[in-house]
């Protein structure tokens, strides 16, 4: 069983709070919840946001901090054990931030679905946010990139990347909470080496990563016989 | 856009506190919440960090009879600078989807060490 998207996904965007949270509504035990997190402290503290549900378990895949501010992209998963509506909660810990969430469910996880290594990129003063490539270590993979931007009136443009990408959610031209961005691709076969870029509207401080998700089984691909001439 | 409350003079008691439910147009998918900060011209707002609130928006789709939660935030007071800059407001959106007409919301919100003075403000949007 390969990966599939529910459709099911949700977006909550908030300034100056301690913690945000967003209810995805009906979710599928089995199924896997993403949850990409922009955040900012204009105070000068960076903190790993904490992603919690009341309930499942909740594994980070990858917190981006940035380069010379306080900001950072970070991406947690749950596979479900309890499905139903869940209260998605991100809490930077200390401090009070500008926050954007982005949560999207996906049926068809492994139920140990990290794949490879995450990776990750920062810069300050351009605008291209590239993720760098991730080596997933399973074919038919699920692959999350999530970005994180400082200037609040920035558009960003998601790019096709090197495997033709879809928007899950963001937050462009952000006067309410951080700007940021999450994109999903499944994949088919083999992955190859996945990255993903964003345009950013004008040269800024951007922080980015990459992970991919293992399915609960993999297609098995037969060469013919021509193939294997 | 469509501003539900503007500026509304708010003091909160310490504890729990409802709102009633608001009616929203049928073609509403987000909902704004404008909470004004404590500032230097603004001195009365939300003065004190030990003052805390939890925030969460809720949906009902059955004329009142039952809600669902849309989105949360906590918060607390205090003036707070952010990249040098007085913040005036902390501010919440979230969705109140899927869209249908008869949609209530409604707010609810428990203060810690109130009262908590502020001015609350409420928009609705299409996209």
């Amino acid at each position: 069983m390969s990966y599939a998207d529910t459709a099911r996904k949700a977006t909550a965007k908030a300034t100056t709070v301690g913690s945000l949270n967003v209810t995805l509504n009906s979710t599928i035990a089995g199924n896997l919840v993403i949850c990409g997190t922009s955040s900012y402290d204009g105070g000068g503290f960076s903190q790993e946001p904490v992603v919690t549900d009341g309930g499942n378990t909740w594994t980070k895949r990858f917190t981006q901090t940035g380069v010379t501010v306080s900001q950072c992209a970070s991406l947690s998963y749950s596979v479900l054990g309890t499905g139903g509506n869940r209260t998605i909660n991100s809490d930077p810990g200390v401090n009070t931030y500008d926050i954007a969430l982005f949560v999207h469910e996906f049926s068809g996880p492994h139920s140990t679905p990290a794949s490879g290594t995450p990776v990750g990129a920062g810069n300050s003063g351009s605008a291209l946010a590239s993720t760098g490539s991730t080596i997933p270590t399973d074919n038919d993979v699920l692959v999350i990139a999530v970005e994180a931007c400082t200037n609040p009136l920035s558009s960003i443009t998601e790019n096709a990347g090197s495997e033709g990408f879809t928007l899950s959610n963001e937050n462009e031209n952000a006067i309410t909470g951080d700007a940021g961005s999450m994109v999903f691709k499944i994949m088919v076969g083999s992955p190859g080496t996945p990255s993903h870029s964003w345009t950013l509207g004008q040269s800024t401080t951007w922080e980015c990563g990459i992970a991919a998700f293992k399915p609960l089984s993999e297609t098995t691909h037969v060469l013919t016989p021509a193939m294997m001439v | 856009m469509a501003i539900i409350l503007d500026h509304a003079p708010i003091n909160i008691a310490s504890g729990f506190f409802q709102t009633a439910g608001i009616a929203i147009a049928a073609n509403i998918t987000t909902l704004q919440l404008r909470l004004a900060r404590n500032t230097t011209a603004t001195p009365t707002f939300w003065p004190n960090a030990s003052t805390t609130i939890v925030g969460n928006i809720r949906v009902s789709f059955d004329g009142g009879s039952n809600y669902q939660h849309s989105c949360g935030f906590t918060a607390s007071g205090g003036l707070v600078i952010v990249d040098g800059v007085e913040a005036s407001e902390t501010t919440l959106r979230g969705p109140v989807t899927p869209t249908q007409s008869g949609r209530l919301i409604r707010a609810d919100v428990t203060v810690t060490n109130g009262p908590l003075l502020s001015e609350l403000t409420l928009e609705t949007f299409t996209t």
